[in-house]
């Protein structure tokens, strides 16, 4: 029975926060007079925006969990979206080339800010900057400077498009999860997250978990790829830096999985986390007009993350301090 | 066999240094070649707008990424007050009260930035994270009503904040306020202190929250100045100004040499020298008929292969 009630108390904690965002937006929005939200058509497309936030979150959080702050990411993606989405077109349309070749340039240029950061003994976000700035000045470079726009691509586009997104999806979730749980190379980062030093001498060999770790991420990368590619026009950066806060914004769900991790596990954590988001950021824009509810939406998920962190550093002490109260409160009646 | 050991010894100066200088020397040397020439007063004028808002940003962030800290919200502050001064500028034909308004924001956020981290127990990183969401939606709302993407000033004359001189004036000031107050006073020491090691400082007496905010309040003040002429330069603020410049302000410390772990090797010159090689490259390279989109890629590799030299290894672990 106590099995059975802890079990039940996790999964209510972990979907408590998707649930309250839903049934929140719902009324508001319904209030306002927008009865879309909810519908199945919403969550056609909300799946679609869920899976694209899902599948980066997941290459960013494989780092982010084992220690390295990665600002590479966005620009790897640019790059493989580029490359690949060129080269598919080139080919009739290629399906197979599209997913073939955006998973081969993001494995193949993560291991390569792997090489510079184990060989170059530089600190992780320098190097992943420095990598950052140079796959952005390639895309530039390449075709031209002229980018990628997949929008109106019907046959590359479909892999982004319901129900071929759940396949994606659910790779990027096995394999977030597989390396999570059941490879060595998945628990090693974890022990060098905690004590890198100690992992070290016990003969964690961290050059080569770095490498593997870099090799999961560029997969995730590129399964991420595949539907970032035709979500719009992907632009050459000739901003430095710019493919940093598109990525980043890609990172809160990440936060949320790591705070869940006690409930379900931050697979898990993750997708909830995207949902989560993802229902606010759709339920806000149905209230407001588009530009004025994704406006909201930032700062909402800004103080959203900010009361997460907070509730995650100081909940323990706070659940304590409201049962001394009432333990107190008790003692006086 | 002394110079060797010279070298060795002193190899991350020479690394930070030498990058300057040998840009100096490649752009002083190789336009005249092409009929160009990097020191005329129209190219120097353009250097310095070029480098005067990054510099002055970089200088004032050396107080935080001394305590091992990054503000990433840096760009929306210039963005949304340099919004401030316009209109506040247009409402009254004066820059003053846009300028006050802009000093108690920044103090506030300041505040907030320094002290969240250790009374909330959250990474230092969360509350530039959140200002930045924050200010860059208010910034939105706020060109969503205007009904405009770019507002500029009116009746106010701004034509100072142009002008290369002052612009060289108010740089030299800056950078030696900020020296004194970072080498030579208890401010700047403790910050260093609580980068290298804070429990060690926590220790020794040095009340943490109290400095940390002090070393936000001198960055704060800095992006104000910097707000002012990045307004200055057109007269004018959009929703995309200051995109960007968190970056910015990491490549040119990291280029200039600054330990990104914070502590007692942080140097308030490492940020002019970065801020200067970084405008320099910009300046430069198209002297040299290099194309725009191919600046990029030479500021990267250049990027990349000064780190790789200047860059402190550490043996044992991989540095994180």
């Amino acid at each position: 029975m106590e099995r059975i009630m802890n079990i039940f108390k996790r999964v209510m904690a972990s979907i408590a926060l998707p649930l309250v965002m839903f049934l929140v937006m719902l009324w508001a929005t319904h209030a306002a007079g927008k009865t879309y939200y909810g519908t199945w058509p919403m969550w056609r497309t909300l799946i679609i925006s869920c899976t694209a936030m899902i599948t980066t979150a997941f290459g960013i959080g494989i780092q982010f969990k084992s220690g390295r702050f990665d600002f590479s990411g966005g620009g790897i993606m640019l790059m493989a979206a580029i490359i690949a989405g060129r080269v598919a077109e080139a080919n009739n349309n290629s399906m197979l080339i599209f997913v073939g070749l955006s998973l081969l340039v993001c494995i193949s240029l993560s291991l390569l800010v792997a090489t510079v950061y184990v060989f170059g003994r530089l600190p992780i976000i320098i190097a992943t900057i420095g990598m950052a700035l140079f796959f952005e000045s390639l895309t530039t470079l390449i075709y031209d400077g002229e980018g990628i726009n997949l929008v109106a691509n019907l046959a590359l586009k479909k892999v982004g498009t319901y129900p071929t997104v759940l396949i994606p999806l659910f790779f990027s979730i096995a394999i977030y999860g597989f390396y999570s749980r059941f490879t060595v190379v998945g628990k090693q980062a974890v022990l060098l997250t905690n004590n890198q030093q100690a992992s070290v001498n016990i003969g964690i060999d961290e050059k080569k978990n770095v490498f593997i770790t870099y090799l999961y991420s560029g997969i995730l990368y590129g399964i991420a790829t595949t539907i970032f590619a035709s979500a719009g026009i992907q632009k050459a950066a000739f901003t430095s830096m710019s493919t940093v806060g598109s990525l980043f914004s890609n990172i809160l769900p990440v936060f949320i999985g790591l705070m869940l991790v006690a409930y379900c596990g931050d697979t898990i954590g993750i997708v909830l986390g995207s949902l989560t988001l993802s229902l606010m950021s759709f339920g806000l824009s149905a209230i407001f007009s588009a530009e004025m509810g994704s406006s909201i939406s930032i700062i909402i998920t800004g103080l959203f993350i900010f009361g997460i962190n907070v509730f995650s550093a100081q909940g323990k002490h706070l659940l304590e301090y409201l049962k001394t109260g009432i333990l107190k409160r008790r003692q006086v009646d | 066999m002394k110079s060797n050991e010279m070298i060795k010894q002193n190899k991350q100066k020479i690394g930070i240094y030498g990058g300057l200088v040998t840009c100096l020397i490649i752009f002083t040397v190789l336009p005249p070649l092409r009929g160009q020439s990097l020191w005329t007063v129209s190219k120097l004028s353009t250097l310095m707008s070029d480098v005067i808002v990054l510099a002055l940003l970089s200088i004032g962030a050396v107080f935080i990424y001394s305590l091992g800290n990054i503000d990433i919200s840096v760009g929306k502050q210039v963005g949304i007050y340099s919004t401030i001064i316009v209109a506040l500028g247009n409402t009254t034909d004066s820059l003053l009260p846009g300028i006050l308004l802009c000093i108690v924001i920044a103090l506030v956020i300041a505040v907030i930035n320094g002290s969240a981290g250790d009374l909330l127990n959250i990474h230092p990183i969360i509350s530039s994270l959140v200002f930045m969401m924050v200010l860059g939606g208010v910034s939105s709302i706020t060109y969503t009503q205007l009904g405009t993407r770019n507002i500029s000033l009116r009746t106010v004359d701004y034509s100072i904040f142009k002008n290369p001189l002052f612009m060289f004036l108010v740089l030299v000031i800056e950078f030696i306020v900020i020296g004194y107050f970072f080498n030579y006073t208890k401010f700047g020491k403790y910050a260093k202190a609580i980068g290298a090691n804070q429990q060690v400082a926590k220790q020794c007496g040095i009340h943490i929250i109290k400095y940390k905010i002090i070393s936000y309040i001198f960055f704060a003040i800095t992006i104000v100045t910097a707000s002012l002429f990045q307004m200055g330069y057109t007269g004018s603020a959009s929703d995309s100004t200051g995109t960007g410049f968190e970056m910015n302000v990491m490549v040119a410390l990291i280029l200039g040499g600054m330990p990104l772990s914070g502590g007692m090797k942080s140097k308030v010159i490492y940020a002019l020298i970065g801020s200067l090689t970084y405008s320099l490259l910009n300046i430069g390279l198209p002297l040299l008929g290099v194309e725009p989109n191919q600046v990029f890629i030479i500021k990267a590799i250049i990027f990349l292969i000064v780190v790789l030299l200047t860059s402190r290894k550490k043996y044992g672990v991989l540095p994180r």
